[in-house]
């Protein structure tokens, strides 16, 4: 009983200091201990499993509400600001298109601009946010502009902006997020985050996304 | 019905202040950081007079017109609810105040912690909620009222709003909701 204990004492304090993926010789009791542990382990997770595996909204909030007091302190500038957002945002995108491609099976390189902005407003709106875009638009003025829109934006939930800096949006971080995701699939653009209330959506935003020439010439000739 | 809700940081300072009914007497704002001010040291003796040890400290302050409620969070931000002496279910109001509290002015970053609340959302949900449970009082608080007076004609009379509580009830549940995530 004794040795079975200190066993898995010892097994514990292994896979602390350096997860192996391995650890042949202990007993049956204790390997089934080790099996727990990996459970729990986000490193040792399949990545694939997504049910329960979910971030508390708080948690996000917070975490996020500190980025931000993080960046203001560091920039000049609501522009500086949200150009910072919209970095932050890029690192989130270019690792969660990769996680978003390798989870969905059936998933095939978008080679339209309409398919990838599909891509976005469902696939990955969903997995990011639990909720797909409200809705996805082309500009009218613009032949190379189009608007992916969120009534109740996730990331500013908590948020209100105070009036001397108005102009500030915090889906900044969103945009970075979108702007990675389409550079990543080939689809170089600039995206930029726009409050646009509605009746009754206060924070509803905008992410405006403007392709790139060389963008738009391929579509065509795809045509 | 509530009548005002104050909020005094843990150095005893003002840092919200609303009054949601018509007709209150009105204070300066300088009468309002006196009265925060008084509040926290009345709260700090309290706890420390108390026979025995651990008291909480003061927790209501009642008068013939109104009560004045404390609800102290773990942090020392005190939430202060002014309301009517038959106002029902004001741990859940209490409750409901710190949660609104928790996420729309602590998780803002642009709301500094101890300093006065200027977020917008927050206004807006405070008054929502506050919306909700004066718009429930108003409904049933009509038989208490004119039960005082008038004998055995009123007493009839409130009989019938007594299944009119359980439609009112579900109302509650609601606005909860609505509030919430």
């Amino acid at each position: 009983m004794s040795s079975s204990a200190s066993a898995t004492s010892r097994l514990s304090v292994m896979s602390m200091a350096a997860s192996l993926p391995s650890v042949g010789g202990y007993s049956s009791a204790a390997s089934s201990i080790y099996a727990k542990r990996n459970a729990t382990n986000i490193l040792e997770r399949h990545l694939n499993k997504t049910r329960g595996a979910e971030v508390s909204v708080n948690a996000f909030a917070f975490l996020f509400s500190e980025m931000l007091q993080y960046t203001q302190k560091r920039v000049n500038g609501i522009q500086d600001l949200e150009r910072k957002l919209n970095e932050l945002g890029y690192r989130v995108g270019i690792r969660a298109l990769d996680l978003l491609v390798w989870r969905d099976k059936n998933s095939k390189r978008e080679t339209r601009v309409l398919g990838m902005l599909y891509f976005i407003h469902t696939t990955v709106w969903k997995t990011m946010f639990g909720k797909q875009a409200d809705s996805l638009e082309k500009s009218t003025e613009n032949e190379d502009e189009y608007m992916i829109s969120d009534n109740d934006p996730m990331v500013s939930k908590f948020i209100s902006v105070p009036k001397d800096v108005s102009q500030l949006n915090c889906g900044a971080f969103m945009a970075g997020i979108v702007e990675a995701i389409m550079d990543g699939c080939q689809f170089p653009s600039r995206v930029t985050a726009h409050t646009v209330p509605i009746d009754g959506f206060p924070l509803r935003t905008t992410i405006l996304i403007k392709l790139d020439r060389e963008v738009l010439d391929r579509e065509e000739q795809l045509k | 019905m509530i009548f005002s809700i104050y909020i005094i940081n843990k150095a005893g300072g003002l840092v919200y202040n609303k009054d949601y009914s018509e007709g209150l007497s009105k204070l300066t704002s300088n009468e309002y950081l006196v009265l925060a001010g008084t509040f926290h040291g009345v709260h700090a003796i309290t706890s420390k007079i108390s026979p025995a040890p651990g008291s909480s400290g003061i927790e209501m302050l009642e008068t013939d017109t109104f009560r004045i409620h404390c609800f102290q969070t773990l942090t020392g931000t005190k939430f202060l609810l002014v309301a009517d002496p038959q106002q029902p279910s004001i741990d859940m109001i209490l409750k409901k105040i710190y949660e609104i509290y928790s996420d729309y002015t602590v998780k803002n970053p642009f709301q500094n912690p101890e300093m006065p609340i200027r977020s917008e959302q927050f206004d807006v949900h405070l008054l929502k909620m506050v919306k909700s449970f004066n718009g429930l009082v108003a409904n049933n608080s009509i038989p208490y009222n004119v039960g005082s007076n008038a004998g055995v004609n009123a007493s009839l009379q409130s009989q019938p709003h007594v299944p009119s509580l359980q439609p009112s009830l579900p109302n509650i549940a609601s606005s909860g909701q609505g509030l919430g995530f």
